[in-house]
């Protein structure tokens, strides 16, 4: 019963962040749900409310996207045409992405 | 074979062989993903339909990264007395990663289609899979290219931060999770519950900033 509440929580957090991206777009709907659960669980929701269902679904999130992944088989031949530029782009821009972070941190 | 079940159990196999050998580029999803493609290939099963029969599980990640908000208030303790530099470090990578990683692209004679898939490269898949569409990037060519900047991250962070001697648990965590969000997220974790926090928070702190940086800063690359 809670887990089914909890459910129903998480599900209107998302309705209303598809209310919020209509209203004002910039953002897709699932990302307003994510900031408005967020505030309201800093400004007192109780967590309990929504933990069963959130843990659920964080846990099986990987799997939501494999059918995503596995569409890449659409752009095979772009991919092998292009391969050299997609792997220096993807290190190149993950080790700048990894020490801009991590040297504005590390200062103290 | 039901293809919803096909990924299923391609997903548990990928996943209990990541158990047993916890390595990066032993990805559950890229696993799955080689093991899927593999089938649809072998029993020729059109693409469109296998995206079809899968509609209702991609569905699920619209509220799996509402639940984020929930795992970012659980992890927000971690980081609460230097809240202004992490924003700011997280914001910061955030914003090399949407602009240089295309650029670096380009330079190198990629097509835009590739370009505007690699701008969302260091955001969690499930954020990627919505935010693509907004600045004409194909999710399907989007999220492979997300893991495997994960597993780059995973394997190459901890030799770049010692090249720079960044030691600080939660500088590290928060690189990495900026950077390669889940995959980065699970090598933190490795560094003890600070770093890993860190990297959970800055994971979906980066989903969101390059949600609302990505307005301002494509356009300014011609790809708004």
């Amino acid at each position: 019963m809670r887990a089914a509440v909890s459910a129903l929580w998480v599900l209107g957090f998302y309705l209303a962040g598809e209310g919020l991206a209509r209203a004002l777009g910039l953002l897709p709907g699932s990302l307003w749900g994510m900031l408005l659960l967020f505030l309201a669980l800093r400004l007192g929701l109780p967590e309990d409310w929504v933990a069963p269902a959130a843990k659920v679904l964080l846990r099986w999130m990987p799997l939501f996207f494999v059918p995503v992944g596995v569409g890449v088989l659409a752009y095979r031949e772009l991919l092998l045409a292009h391969w050299a530029a997609v792997a220096l782009a993807l290190a190149l821009g993950t080790l700048l992405t990894l020490a801009v972070p991590a040297l504005l941190l590390e200062r103290r | 074979m039901s293809l919803l079940l096909l990924t299923l159990l391609a997903y548990l196999a990928a996943l209990s062989l990541y158990r047993r050998v916890p390595r990066p580029w032993l990805n559950p999803v890229l696993m799955a993903g080689v093991l899927v493609a593999a089938y649809l290939l072998f029993a020729k099963v059109p693409l469109s339909r296998y995206q079809e029969a899968t509609g209702p599980l991609v569905w699920l990640l619209k509220p799996a990264v509402v639940a984020l908000g929930y795992a970012m208030h659980r992890e927000w303790r971690a980081i609460r007395e230097n809240a202004a530099r992490f924003l700011l470090g997280v914001a910061a990578g955030a914003a090399v990663s949407l602009t240089l990683t295309p650029l670096i692209a380009r330079a190198l004679g990629a097509p835009e289609v590739l370009e505007r898939a690699l701008a969302l490269k260091s955001v969690t898949s499930g954020i990627a899979v919505d935010l693509a569409p907004l600045y004409g990037a194909d999710p399907a060519l989007t999220v492979p290219l997300v893991i495997l900047t994960g597993i780059l991250g995973a394997v190459l962070g901890p030799t770049l931060f010692r090249l720079l001697g960044v030691r600080r648990p939660f500088a590290r965590g928060t690189a990495l999770g900026t950077a390669s969000h889940g995959i980065g997220t699970a090598r933190a974790a490795e560094e003890g519950s600070e770093a890993l926090a860190a990297a959970g928070l800055a994971m979906a702190l980066a989903g969101l900033f390059t949600g609302l940086l990505a307005p301002f800063l494509l356009p300014l690359l011609g790809l708004g």
